[in-house]
């Protein structure tokens, strides 16, 4: 029999085991935290952030970051919800909302990698553009009053218990979870994150699989951006303010490496979930949101330095 | 000869690496203010012994004087601080920064507030460029600088940290003719300084213009050391080659090859080779025989669409191709297994399994959908077959030893099944066990399978070994292809030291 080796468990579930330490800390501070009601509330808190966590994933599984995805969430969220107040046929406004910001997408990718501008400098710019964008198209006002139908993709639920925008979130961790294990294309970003010189004479083509990624990223923060309207009826042009920093550490938390070449869309779900938890417990007991901020970084560096303690101790 | 006239000696230095004895009681001595040039072909120990210099290795037995004193190994940084100074070919300097300020960096000259002293920095620059007669902007941005003014700011930075020996690895390789020029002039004015040179060239005929005396290596061994004075590049050849003393036994088989020919270059040029042609047959192994930089590597970055060409036809199956990507040439069942395993060949961070489905990865789908159970299956018949020595398939390939790694990229091509197969340099630090198994599997590929292969190698041995026909390449430029059963080591030798054919 296979002796248990607390090292390589710590290693390959170490998230896990953090996550289970919070929920026990926190179901100790507050009665409430484990009801069943709590739940449901963390789950929709989860969504919007989780997908756009999601995108920022698989940019950093090729070694590249989307500081973006904020501005472009905001910008696809406004011109959904200027559809929306226009009367338009509300899934054409969804679409268009999610389409938009694939192209913000593409543009990034090709700049990117077909120009060759740093990853970095690059999505920084694009953030600034997204977010000027989405104040310019309506000077500033937020929309509100959105219709009711279009409230329920954001803000509905099934059966008046589960969250609609919940759903989504873990459909698209599954749907991308399949996607980066069984398709080529899936495979060849972890190729390409590792080493981009021998993937290229693999024959992966880099450059392509590079501006996809980046489409991809931009579609889920669009669509984030769509559904936060959604949930908000109404829409906000400094919505999701400061999300890629969320989104990067989720992916850290969750086991990604920032060089590129690993990373576990799973893994980047319990990352949201886990800075959710550190919310939510100090939401229910009452502490000041100065607090979270503090928390929610020391929390970063405990998963970071959990997960490379363990490496340094395998050396 | 006298003893206290040399700078440096070293005597009886042996070095030996897994399977290969790369320095065996090799004697070696610098006198102060001459020029040394030190010669050998591709892994004759040249390189080894510098690094034995450097303090990069430590010798296995042997010993070291320096200045009259004997170098115990205490890595490079002590060896830089006694005055042993290493120029490498790819030269180490800050492109972003002055000629000055690269002249200075591992000492700034400091103010009395603690603060670098600029002044100080740019007028010592200058008075070392006047002292060897260097026209040089010392306060130039280095990467502004063409390749001989870099490589005499590199020259003026060992100066400054008081280097008595400067090793020049292969220093006029990138060089033009004029800029060799001062080169030259700058050498006689260290020598006139009492500074030491050790010159390492591939080019027989510079040593002769900047050299005092010449040593000879082979096979790890010290050959001969001699005025240049009482030497011809000929008989440096013959040193060099040893062709008197070994020359193989060859078989005297006639390859057996079809007509058909897969592959043709016409007159193919690119940007770093002149006018090559070739004809590879179904069925053969064609080898590349040259120095280091001779442009095998670069002449196939352009078959496998790497690297564009600019005149000639490359011809496949008697079609004229133009590949822009690799992509394209594996789709056009070209393969390629690199030069450098760890940076261009394997994704080390990935598992055996991944690296060896990275090119033929489509083969292994059910639908649209990998398929894990055949990956599963098919990587460990190679594991088998192959013999690579993992734990796992899982195994990240970044943990197994060179000859395994090689092992997945051979495992990672045959997945793929291409008709043609590039090797580039597919033993370089393998050791002997591993190299045989490899050879079988290059030659199993060819004559069972009928693919056709192009093998790159430094290493003539390997090349009489496995193939069919060897194409030999000097300084960009395509010398002569001796066939199967008339190998001669010693001309082919000659011919890449040279670049005649005679």
């Amino acid at each position: 029999m296979k002796k248990f080796n607390a090292g390589e468990f710590l290693k390959k579930y170490n998230l896990l085991v953090l996550l289970l330490v919070f929920i026990v800390i926190s179901s100790v501070l507050s009665p409430n935290f484990l009801k069943l009601n709590n739940m449901l509330n963390m789950m929709q808190q989860c969504a919007i952030p989780g997908i756009i966590a999601i995108g920022m994933t698989i940019v950093i599984t090729l070694g590249g970051i989307d500081l973006s995805v904020g501005g472009v969430a905001a910008f696809s969220g406004m011109i959904t919800s200027i559809m929306v107040g226009n009367g338009n046929n509300i899934f054409v406004a969804i679409v268009a909302g999610i389409t938009l910001g694939g192209v913000m997408g593409l543009v990034t990718g090709v700049l990117i990698a077909k120009c060759g501008l740093p990853d970095f400098i690059t999505t920084m710019a694009m953030l600034q553009i997204a977010r000027g964008a989405s104040l310019l198209v309506t000077k500033g006002s937020p929309i509100f009053g959105l219709s009711e139908s279009f409230h329920v993709i954001g803000g509905g639920k099934v059966a008046n218990t589960i969250p609609i925008a919940g759903l989504i979130w873990i459909g698209l961790t599954a749907l991308i979870f399949l996607m980066m294990k069984y398709t080529t294309y899936g495979r060849s970003l972890y190729a390409i994150g590792g080493n981009k010189e021998a993937a290229g004479l693999s024959g992966i083509k880099v450059m392509r699989n590079y501006t996809i990624a980046y489409v991809m990223c931009a579609a889920l923060a669009g669509f984030a951006g769509v559904l936060t309207a959604s949930y908000l009826s109404t829409g906000q042009p400094t919505a999701c303010n400061g999300y890629e920093l969320d989104a990067i550490a989720a992916s850290v938390i969750g086991g990604a490496s920032l060089a590129g070449g690993i990373s576990n869309v799973v893994g980047t779900f319990g990352g949201v979930v886990l800075l959710q938890i550190i919310t939510n417990i100090f939401n229910l007991v009452g502490i000041s949101s100065f607090y979270q901020q503090i928390a929610k970084g020391a929390i970063i560096i405990i998963a970071l330095l959990l997960n490379k303690a363990v490496s340094i101790k395998k050396d | 000869m006298q003893e206290t006239d040399n700078i440096l000696e070293m005597r009886g230095i042996t070095k030996a690496f897994p399977g290969v004895k790369a320095l065996d009681n090799v004697d070696f001595s610098v006198r102060r203010g001459e020029v040394h040039c030190l010669i050998g072909a591709n892994g004759a120990g040249k390189s080894t012994l510098m690094k034995v210099l450097s303090g990069a290795y430590v010798e296995d037995e042997g010993e070291i004087i320096f200045d009259g004193e004997v170098l115990k190994p205490h890595g490079t940084l002590e060896r830089k601080n006694k005055g042993i100074s290493i120029i490498y070919q790819e030269l180490s300097l800050f492109d972003e920064l002055t000629v000055g300020e690269n002249v200075f960096v591992n000492a700034y000259p400091k103010t009395p507030l603690g603060t670098v002293d600029w002044k100080k920095v740019y007028a010592d620059t200058q008075a070392l460029a006047d002292k060897l007669n260097i026209d040089i902007d010392v306060r130039a941005k280095t990467s502004d600088l063409n390749i001989g003014h870099r490589q005499l700011t590199e020259i003026m930075k060992a100066l400054a940290s008081d280097a008595k020996l400067i090793v020049m690895d292969e220093p006029s390789s990138t060089l033009s003719k004029n800029e060799f020029e001062i080169l030259k002039k700058v050498i006689e004015d260290l020598n006139a300084h009492g500074v030491s040179i050790i010159f390492i060239s591939h080019h027989l005929e510079e040593l002769f213009i900047v050299g005092h005396r010449v040593t000879v290596m082979r096979d790890g061994k010290f050959v001969v050391c001699k005025p240049t004075s009482e030497l011809d590049e000929d008989m440096l050849v013959e040193y060099m080659t040893g062709a008197k003393v070994e020359k193989r036994e060859l078989s005297k088989e006639k390859a057996h090859l079809t007509d058909e020919v897969v592959l043709e270059l016409e007159h193919m040029s690119n940007s770093k080779v002149k006018d090559i042609s070739l004809k590879l047959h179904k069925g053969e192994i064609l080898g590349m025989y040259g120095l280091v930089g001779a442009g095998r590597t670069e002449t196939i970055r352009s078959i496998f669409g790497v690297d564009p060409y600019t005149d000639g036809k490359i011809l496949l199956n008697g079609r004229q191709v133009r590949f822009r990507s690799p992509a394209e040439a594996i789709k056009n069942k070209i393969g390629m297994m690199p030069e450098s395993r760890k940076t261009q060949g394997l994704v080390l961070l990935l598992p055996v399994w991944e690296n060896i489905t990275m090119v033929a990865l489509k083969k292994f789908l059910k639908g649209k959908v990998i398929d894990y159970k055949k990956i599963d299956e098919r990587c460990n018949d190679y594991k088998d077959s192959l013999n690579i020595k993992t734990p796992s398939i899982k195994t990240l390939v970044g943990s197994l030893s060179g000859g395994n790694q090689q092992k997945v990229i051979f495992a990672k091509w045959l997945a793929q099944d291409s008709d043609i197969l590039i090797i580039d340099e597919p033993t370089q630090g393998i050791d002997v066990m591993v190299k045989s198994e490899i050879y079988k599997i290059i030659t199993r590929l060819a004559k069972e399978e009928g693919k056709s292969v192009i093998v790159i190698s430094s290493e003539l041995d390997e090349l009489l070994t496995v193939c069919d026909n060897i194409m030999v390449m000097y300084d960009g430029k395509q010398i002569m292809t001796a066939q199967k059963g008339s190998f001669e080591s010693d001309k082919i030798l000659q011919a890449s030291l040279t670049g005649r054919n005679e």
